[in-house]
């Protein structure tokens, strides 16, 4: 008679457990598409500071290699807004400001990739001159990417025979 | 006994002879000018400002036995009293001793070797002195291949040998090769004398010019005042004391004299030369850079110019095809550091060419620089 007793007791325990797992709906979400660069870096960006870097000095150790813009010119001035089209892929480019002309004012972009790249290559904003994106005018690498401060930096380099001499580091700051 | 009184007497007067050796040696002593060559009228002064007056008397008579490299009089010869416990002799050492220039550099002691002692032959005191001839400063400032150099006597103060610490009470001789200054082919000859333009203080403070037009007299400014001696073979040589030749105090603000040569009638000049005070650090040399070191016409050029002379203010001139642009080169501190940003990109946009002429100058219109910048071609 006890026997059963812890039986039934032991069966019962069993079944209020098995009540509550089959209470538990599993949800297991919507589907959500990953953010892309684009997303990040699309918008109106203005210039927080501007440095030249000589390449050929900093390969060579030398000083000085980096020479601080920001107070020249118009610098402070420089803005850049990167369009997209509705389903958030990157279009056209516009320059605003008096700031020295260092890459064409208007123009076309385009990401050489979607997304952040797991070997650490900084991902690249391509510039074209056209809309059909035939002809290339130049390149800016995102050095830095914006997150959670919505800051972002561009490495404008510029290569003869494809040996880097000059580049200009530029640090945005986005205003929409 | 005899023996004993002999030893006494003898050690009494060894005794008497060691104390003299050394009785009388002057504080410090120097030449007037500070660089001479051996057929110059040279000044040494002989200062015995701690010397005891009882060893020593104020103006009374003094003497100097030379040996070496000769004695050209077999005896004692006396030196003036020139005031406050200074002696002095004054001679040209060629007509002095005899000797010429190459047989007193040549001369095995390479020393002017005297001794000076006092006039009490009874109880005189000596001290030895050696003056060293090894040097031939002016011998070997021409073989230098150096435009200039300058010496004091101020380094050392008991010794007569040139150094370079300038006080503005120093003697100060500055000299000048001709044969290697661009343009001063007429003075190098002999033909054309050299002169000095200059000022305290940067040219701030007491600027003696070198009014080249002022022929009669000798007075500051005039080209008698200002004119180099020349030594031959186009060797120049100026001996001054800076406060009085600026026409100064002593105790004026004396941080440098700045100057240049200017050969007869400003028909050949070199550039600025600073001679700084003792006690004022010497600044590292003026530095040009042009950033960066390779350049398209798409960048930014930055002109910079590190440690440049007090009051010197520099502008630039960039030609590059038929464009010219200037401007002033710039800075907070402009002795420190003074630059100018040239916006290529705006300057010479568009036009088809492989390299700038940039031209740097003062405000005195004195070159600081004049060359190309080659220009790269971006891929």
């Amino acid at each position: 008679m006890k026997q059963i007793k812890y039986f039934i007791e032991s069966l019962l325990l069993f079944l209020s457990v098995f009540i509550f797992i089959r209470c538990a709906d599993t949800d297991d979400g919507s589907y959500v598409s990953p953010i892309t660069i684009s997303e990040k870096t699309n918008g109106d960006w203005h210039l927080l500071s501007i440095t030249q870097i000589d390449e050929t000095a900093k390969k060579a150790g030398l000083n000085p290699s980096e020479m601080f813009l920001t107070d020249q010119f118009e610098f402070t001035t420089f803005g850049i807004t990167l369009n997209v089209d509705v389903d958030g892929n990157p279009t056209s480019y516009a320059v605003s400001g008096n700031a020295p002309d260092i890459f064409n004012e208007q123009g076309y972009w385009s990401l050489d990739t979607d997304f952040p790249q797991t070997n650490g290559t900084p991902p690249t904003i391509l510039l074209y001159g056209d809309a059909a994106k035939t002809q290339q005018a130049g390149k800016l690498n995102i050095t830095s990417m914006p997150g959670a401060t919505p800051e972002m930096e561009l490495k404008l380099t510029r290569t003869s025979n494809n040996v880097p001499f000059v580049s200009y580091q530029i640090k945005l700051t986005k205003t929409n | 006994m005899k023996k004993i009184i002999f030893c006494i007497i003898g050690f009494i007067m060894l005794s008497v002879s060691a104390s003299r050796a050394a009785d009388i040696i002057p504080d410090k002593y120097w030449a007037v000018p500070a660089v001479y060559a051996m057929d110059e009228e040279i000044t040494w002064y002989f200062d015995f400002g701690s010397t005891s007056p009882s060893v020593l008397p104020d103006g009374s008579p003094l003497y100097m036995w030379i040996w070496a490299p000769n004695n050209p009089t077999n005896d004692i010869i006396p030196i003036d009293y020139e005031g406050n416990r200074i002696w002095k002799i004054t001679f040209t050492p060629t007509t002095f001793f005899g000797l010429t220039q190459d047989e007193i550099y040549a001369h095995s002691d390479h020393a002017f070797n005297f001794l000076l002692r006092s006039a009490n032959f009874d109880d005189y005191h000596t001290g030895t002195l050696v003056i060293k001839t090894n040097t031939n400063y002016v011998g070997d400032f021409a073989a230098s291949g150096e435009v200039w150099t300058y010496y004091s006597t101020e380094d050392n103060n008991t010794q007569a040998i040139p150094g370079k610490k300038v006080y503005p009470a120093s003697n100060v001789s500055i000299l000048f090769n001709a044969n290697v200054a661009p343009g001063f082919t007429d003075a190098a000859a002999g033909v054309k004398g050299v002169h000095m333009h200059s000022g305290y203080n940067n040219f701030a403070d007491h600027t003696i010019e070198y009014h080249s037009w002022e022929t009669t007299g000798c007075y500051p400014q005039s080209a008698c005042y200002t004119e180099f001696k020349h030594l031959g073979n186009g060797i120049y040589k100026k001996d001054l004391v800076p406060y009085e030749y600026f026409q100064a105090l002593e105790e004026d603000e004396f941080s440098n004299f700045e100057f240049l040569f200017v050969q007869d009638d400003w028909s050949a000049t070199t550039s600025n030369y600073v001679v700084y005070a003792a006690d004022v650090p010497i600044p590292p040399p003026p530095s040009l850079y042009f950033f960066p070191l390779k350049i398209s016409l798409n960048d930014i050029l930055v002109i910079s110019r590190e440690n440049n002379n007090r009051g010197q203010f520099l502008s630039y001139t960039i030609t590059g095809g038929s464009k010219t642009i200037s401007g002033n080169m710039t800075g907070s501190s402009p002795m420190a550091l003074q630059r100018a940003f040239v916006n290529l990109v705006e300057e010479f946009k568009g036009m088809n060419i492989s390299s700038l002429t940039a031209t740097i100058k003062d405000q005195n219109d004195n070159e600081i620089y004049s060359g190309d910048i080659p220009l790269v071609i971006p891929d």
